[in-house]
């Protein structure tokens, strides 16, 4: 068993604080839903633990069992076992996507990955993500599809078996059956050695991929933590009634959090 | 047929006929055929003259510490390209190139520079035929204390000339590099064309690179354009990157490789498409 723990995070983009205190222990064979209203820091959350180096951490700690990785290089974080599926995932032009993967394996491993071994796995974890199999060797998301650039996050993911995932709404930009897809490639993930950390704002997603916990955030910090009901009170009535219960201001970054 | 023409301070050897005089070693390439030209050291001009309608490959390999003087007069009909090799990190280089295109005939170059060397490159291409044409590729790494200036000019000097320009370069460490890339149509070449682009990233925001492009059009029936762009490598892709487990050195290798590898598009010839590619993997990817 392995434990990703947030320890009273403080996280500021260009001199703007923007978390104000997270804590959040998150172990394997767990599913954590983090949901929350627009602009209030679930991506950021997502970003620092990765080490995005425009992040800053202004206070607290993140430990990946005994070891504190919030000095940590990106790619090193990356190695230890933690893997972001990004909202917004980076077209790299030049550089396949199966020649990407191929290197970040060999990164993660003494000697190079057998190339033939490599390439059977790739087929077969392309097949069942049901994706167009030209996709593995195309330029790195360049000219993706919105679904199909999560689709080849949630491939990186298949392909590198990270012990801990962060999905930043992995499931935007899917189609039905692309959902129900990506679901079961994450379900079945699921195990001793797997743990994820959810961003989504759809009920949709956690029918299929259960959380054990789920937490909302608001302005930078965790307001409230609970099981699947959250989901659904927050499928029914949005974020309205936090801000009665819990007494606190909601700010709402942009229209869109009107329709969630 | 292939030839090997190896040429030292002292001595030329060579399976292909030539003249060789006081200030000029001249060869004559009568027919189609591979050519590998490795160039140890010359004080006197190396000239070329490829004959009407033939077909050849030029690999011009540098070795040496000097100033090089280079001539290719390339005559009617004649398709010529070159590739121009250095391997060696520790040279200091000047290359001064004079290339003549005739009617309708071909120079195409496509040169993967990616040594450590320092390295003045002039070209200087004249289109003095009708429908001449010439397409002048480089892809280049500047690293370490390296530093490297292209001067690449391409003048249109008759009508339907067409003359194409791409430069790509990456800068890192203290290293510097410029591109000065001219375009010149002279009046009277009617519907002549001169295509410029010039990109360069850069690793690190103090590095000195240059992108200038120069157009001086003299006739109004013509086509022409450039683009030239500096820009530092984008942090997001780099964090992308990282965030795979690979590490800093190897992620601006991938981006390195990723920016330089699209100009091989632009090659016509597969087998010198294929020598590039080769080069490019092995020289970025190690
Ligand atoms: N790189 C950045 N530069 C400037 N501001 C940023 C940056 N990243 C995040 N922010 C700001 O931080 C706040 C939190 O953004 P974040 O992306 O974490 O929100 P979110 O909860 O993921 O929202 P959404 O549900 O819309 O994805 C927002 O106000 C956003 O504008
Ligand atoms: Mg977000």
């Amino acid at each position: 068993m392995s434990t990703l723990k947030i320890e009273n995070l403080h996280v500021s983009v260009e001199d703007k604080q923007i978390l104000k205190g997270i804590n959040l222990v998150v172990n394997t064979n767990e599913f954590h839903a983090i949901m929350g209203p627009n602009g209030n820091g679930k991506s950021t959350l997502l970003l620092a633990i990765m080490g995005h180096p425009k992040y800053q951490i202004d206070q607290g700690d993140i430990y990946l069992d005994d070891t504190k990785i919030t000095e940590l290089s990106v790619d090193e974080r990356a190695r230890l076992g933690i893997f972001l599926g990004m909202q917004y995932p980076t077209e790299v032009s030049g550089v396949t996507n199966s020649d990407f993967l191929r290197a970040a394996l060999n990164a993660q491993s003494d000697k190079p990955v057998s190339v033939f071994k490599f390439a059977k796995e790739l087929d077969n974890q392309v097949a069942k993500l049901e994706m167009k199999p030209d996709l593995a060797f195309r330029y790195l998301n360049e000219g993706f599809s919105g679904g199909e650039k999560k689709r080849n996050e949630i491939l990186h993911m298949k392909m590198l078996k990270p012990k801990f995932a962060l999905l930043d709404e992995i499931d935007s930009g899917l189609d039905v059956d692309a959902l129900k897809i990506v679901s079961d490639a994450i379900n079945e993930m699921k195990s001793e050695n797997f743990g994820c950390l959810i961003v989504s704002h759809y009920e949709r997603l956690f029918e299929m991929v259960t959380p054990t916990h789920v937490h909302i955030l608001v302005d930078g910090k965790i307001v409230k933590s609970g099981g699947y009901e959250l989901v659904q009170k927050i499928d029914q009535e949005g974020y309205d009634w936090i801000k009665s219960e819990l007494g606190i201001e909601i700010n709402n970054d942009d229209e869109l959090s009107g329709i969630l | 047929m292939k030839h090997f023409i190896e040429i030292t301070k002292e001595q030329v050897h060579s399976d292909l006929e030539y003249n060789n005089n006081d200030e000029i070693i001249e060869f004559f390439v009568t027919e189609s055929t591979d050519i590998d030209l490795l160039i140890a050291d010359s004080a006197k001009k190396i000239k070329f003259s490829f004959f009407n309608n033939i077909a050849s490959s030029l690999t011009t390999i540098i070795n040496c510490n000097s100033e090089l003087n280079l001539e290719y007069q390339i005559n009617d009909n004649a398709y010529v390209y070159e590739s121009v090799v250095i391997e060696n990190d520790d040279l200091n280089i000047q290359l001064n190139k004079q290339v003549v295109v005739t009617k309708e005939a071909t120079y195409e170059a496509s040169n993967g520079l990616f040594s450590d060397c320092h390295l003045t490159y002039n070209v200087n291409i004249d289109l003095n035929g009708l429908a001449a044409q010439a397409l002048h590729n480089i892809a280049t790494i500047s690293r370490n204390e390296s530093k490297k200036i292209y001067n690449v000019t391409i003048n249109n000097n008759y009508p339907l000339s067409y003359g194409e320009l791409n430069n790509f370069g990456v800068v890192k460490d203290q290293a510097s590099l410029i591109f000065n890339g001219t375009g010149y149509i002279k009046n009277g070449a009617k519907q002549a064309q001169a295509h410029q682009e010039s990109k360069i990233i850069t690793f690190d925001p103090l590095i000195i690179a240059e992108a200038n492009p120069y157009l001086i059009i003299d006739e109004a029936d013509v086509e022409a354009s450039h683009a030239a762009a500096v820009g530092q490598m984008d942090e997001e892709q780099l964090y992308y990157i990282q965030s795979r487990g690979i590490d800093f050195e190897n992620a601006t290798r991938l981006i390195t490789y990723g920016y330089l590898k699209p100009i091989l598009n632009k090659i016509s010839d597969e087998s010198l498409k294929e020598k590039l590619e080769k080069l490019i993997e092995t020289k970025v990817m190690l």
